[in-house]
C-alpha cells in the first residue's frame, strides 16, 4: 500500500492525469524536435547529401566510438537548433499589429498539442483503470475536429498581424485551404463511424481489434483523410501558405526567433497528431492482430505504447517522404481537388457504406 | 504482528489524547463520530468522506475496494483543461524566455520596413482579395454544418438499421440528396472555379 491509495479518487485522478499530460507533452516535444531532424536527414538522403552531421557538444569527445557516430547522425542538432531559436534576436517590426503579432504563434501551437488529449496511445498500465489516454471523452472525434479547426486562426492571425503583403496572401490562402479540406476530412470519417457506431476513439480501436484494421474496411476514407491531413497541416504538396518560391515565407515572413519557431513546432505537432489520428482510426491504434487484448502486465502495457509509437513513426516518415517526392500543387488545382473531387467522393463513400451496411453485411 | 486496522485504531487513540490535551487546536468532536464504527467489522465511512487528518488513519489500504463516483461527465474534461494550461504555459513561457534570453539588436529604419524582397514596399500591407475567398468561407459554413449533422446519424445507423431500416436510410439519403443538389448548384454557378 502506498501513499497514493490514501488520496481521494478525484485527487488520484488529477495527479494521474497530470503525470500522463507531462509525459505525453514531453514525448511529443521530443518527437517534434527529432521529426525536424528526420526531415533534414531524410531529405538529405533523398537528394544524395549528408545532412546535419557535425553538431557536437564537448562531451562527445570522451565517448570513444558511439560519440562520433551520434554526431554523424546529427542527434545533437535539435538541441542546438532549440538553443539558437531562444538566443536569436526577437524582433517585432514597427508596422505590425502588435497584440495579434504576439498572439498568433501561441494560437498556432496550442491547438496542435490539444488534439493529443483524446488519442489512446496505449491500453492500460499497471491496474486496468489506468487507461493510456489523457481524456477518455465520449465525443472523441468531435473534440478533435473542433480543436483542429482552431489551428487556422493562428495562421490567419499571423498573416493579418504582419501587415505586409506576403504574409497576408499566405494567411488568406491558408484559411481557404484548411477549411476546404476540413469538409472532406470530416466527411471521410463519417463512414468510419457508421461502421464502428461510437465516437470514442478507444471504441474505434476495440472495434479494429475484433474486425481488422479500418484501412481494409474503408480504403477510400483513408485515402481522403490522408490527403486532407497533408492539406490541413500545410505540408507539401499543399504548402501554398508558405510556398517559398512565390510568397518568400508566407505567413511567417516577418517573424523571427522563438515566434518563428513556434509556427514550426505547431506544424510538426499537427503532423504528429494527424499521424496519431490516422493510426487510431485506420491502423488499429495500439493493437496488433495477435496483441489486441488490454494489457495484463506492465510489460505488455509498455509494449502496446511501443506499437503505437512504431506505427506513428512509419506514418511520419511517409509525411516526410511525400514532401520530397512531389512538387507543389497550383492553387486552383488544390481547390479543385478539395471541392470538386474529394467532397463528391466522400459523399459517395458515405452512401456506399450505408448501402453495404443495410443490404449486404448488417 | 499488529493488524493494520489495530494499528490505525491505536494511532487514533493517541490522536484523540493529543486532541484532548490540546496539542491539536481543533475540537475532536466532529471527528469522533466517524470513528465510532465497531472495530471488528471494517464498515467505515469511505475515507474520502472523512475530513482532516483522520483520513490518513481511517482505513489503511482500503482505497481500491471502494468504487468512486468517477462517471460524471464533466470531470473527464478536467485533463483537457490541464493540457490546455500546459500548452498555454509552454507557448507563453517560450515567448517570454526568448525575449529575456534573446540577443538585443539595434533598431534601424531599414530593419523596420516590411519585407518585400529587398525593394521598398509598395502600397498597402493588406490589399483587397478575390471574392472567391469569401465564397469559399460561406460554402464552408454551409457544408461543415451538414457534416456535423451526419455524425449523430452515423453513430446510431447500425442500431437503427435493425429497428427501422427504411427510416434511417431514407432519411439520410434524402438529406444527402438535398445537400448534393445544393453542391451541384454551387458547382454549376462556378463557385469552385478558380481559373476564371
Amino acid at each position: 500500500m502506498n501513499l497514493f491509495d490514501y488520496l481521494e479518487p478525484t485527487t488520484q485522478f488529477v495527479i494521474f492525469s497530470a503525470i500522463k499530460i507531462l509525459i505525453v507533452f514531453g514525448v511529443t516535444m521530443t518527437f517534434v524536435a527529432y521529426a525536424v531532424l528526420a526531415e533534414r536527414k531524410i531529405s538529405a538522403w533523398i537528394q544524395d547529401r549528408v545532412g546535419p552531421n557535425r553538431t557536437a557538444p564537448p562531451i562527445t569527445k570522451f565517448i570513444p566510438i558511439l560519440g562520433p557516430m551520434l554526431v554523424r547522425l546529427g542527434i545533437f542538432q535539435p538541441m542546438a537548433d532549440g538553443l539558437k531559436f531562444l538566443l536569436k534576436e526577437d524582433f517585432t517590426p514597427a508596422y505590425v499589429r502588435k497584440v495579434y503579432f504576439w498572439l498568433a504563434p501561441a494560437i498556432a501551437v496550442i491547438p496542435a498539442f490539444l488534439t493529443f488529449a483524446v488519442i489512446p496511445f496505449g491500453s492500460t498500465l499497471g491496474n486496468p483503470d489506468n487507461k493510456m489516454v489523457i481524456a477518455d471523452l465520449n465525443v472523441g472525434v468531435l473534440y478533435t475536429f473542433g480543436i483542429v479547426s482552431l489551428g487556422v486562426y493562428g495562421i490567419v492571425l499571423a498573416g493579418y498581424a504582419a501587415n505586409s503583403k506576403y504574409p497576408f496572401l499566405g494567411g488568406i490562402r491558408s484559411s481557404a485551404q484548411m477549411i476546404s479540406y476540413e469538409i472532406a476530412m470530416g466527411m471521410s470519417v463519417v463512414a468510419v463511424f457508421m461502421v464502428v457506431g461510437d465516437l470514442n476513439l478507444g471504441a474505434v480501436v476495440q472495434y479494429q481489434a475484433k474486425h481488422g484494421w479500418m484501412v481494409l474496411h474503408q480504403p477510400l476514407a483513408f485515402a481522403i483523410f490522408l490527403i486532407a491531413a497533408f492539406a490541413e497541416t500545410n505540408r507539401l504538396p499543399f504548402d501554398l501558405p508558405e510556398s517559398e518560391s512565390e510568397l518568400v515565407g508566407g505567413y511567417h515572413t516577418e517573424y523571427s526567433s522563438m515566434k518563428f519557431a513556434l509556427f514550426f513546432l505547431g506544424e510538426y505537432a499537427a503532423m504528429i497528431s494527424a499521424s496519431a489520428m490516422m493510426v487510431t482510426l485506420f491502423f488499429g491504434g495500439w493493437t496488433l492482430p495477435f496483441l489486441s487484448e488490454p494489457a495484463s502486465s506492465l510489460l505488455v502495457g509498455l509494449l502496446h505504447i511501443a506499437i503505437f509509437i512504431a506505427k506513428l513513426v512509419v506514418l511520419l516518415v511517409v509525411f516526410i517522404w511525400v514532401r520530397w517526392m512531389l512538387p507543389r500543387f497550383r492553387y486552383d488545382q488544390l481547390m479543385d481537388l478539395g471541392w470538386r473531387r474529394f467532397i463528391p467522393l466522400a459523399l459517395g463513400n458515405i452512401l456506399a457504406t450505408a448501402l453495404v451496411l443495410a443490404f449486404i453485411s448488417p | 504482528m499488529l493488524h493494520q486496522f489495530d494499528k490505525a485504531r491505536q494511532d487514533r487513540s493517541t490522536y484523540r489524547s493529543e486532541c484532548e490535551s490540546g496539542l491539536l487546536n481543533q475540537p475532536p468532536k466532529a471527528r469522533v463520530r466517524t470513528l465510532a464504527a465497531p472495530a471488528d467489522t471494517m464498515s467505515f465511512a469511505p475515507h474520502w468522506q472523512i475530513s482532516g487528518p483522520e483520513r490518513w488513519l481511517a482505513i489503511p489500504g482500503n482505497a481500491d475496494k471502494v468504487t468512486p463516483e468517477m462517471d460524471s461527465e464533466l470531470i473527464q474534461y478536467l485533463p483537457v483543461l490541464m493540457l490546455l494550461l500546459v500548452a498555454v504555459g509552454f507557448a507563453g513561457g517560450t515567448l517570454v524566455v526568448s525575449v529575456v534570453a534573446g540577443k538585443v539588436g539595434r533598431r534601424t529604419r531599414t530593419k523596420d520596413i516590411p519585407y518585400e524582397c529587398g525593394m521598398l514596399p509598395q502600397g498597402d500591407g493588406s490589399s483587397r482579395l478575390s471574392v472567391k475567398f469569401y465564397l469559399v468561407a460561406l460554402l464552408f459554413v454551409l457544408f461543415d454544418i451538414e457534416v456535423v449533422f451526419m455524425y449523430p446519424w452515423a453513430i446510431v445507423y447500425r442500431d437503427l438499421l435493425r429497428e427501422n431500416a427504411a427510416l434511417i436510410l431514407g432519411g439520410m439519403v434524402s438529406f444527402m440528396g438535398t445537400l448534393f443538389a445544393g453542391y451541384l448548384y454551387a458547382l454549376k454557378k462556378g463557385a469552385f472555379d478558380w481559373t476564371k
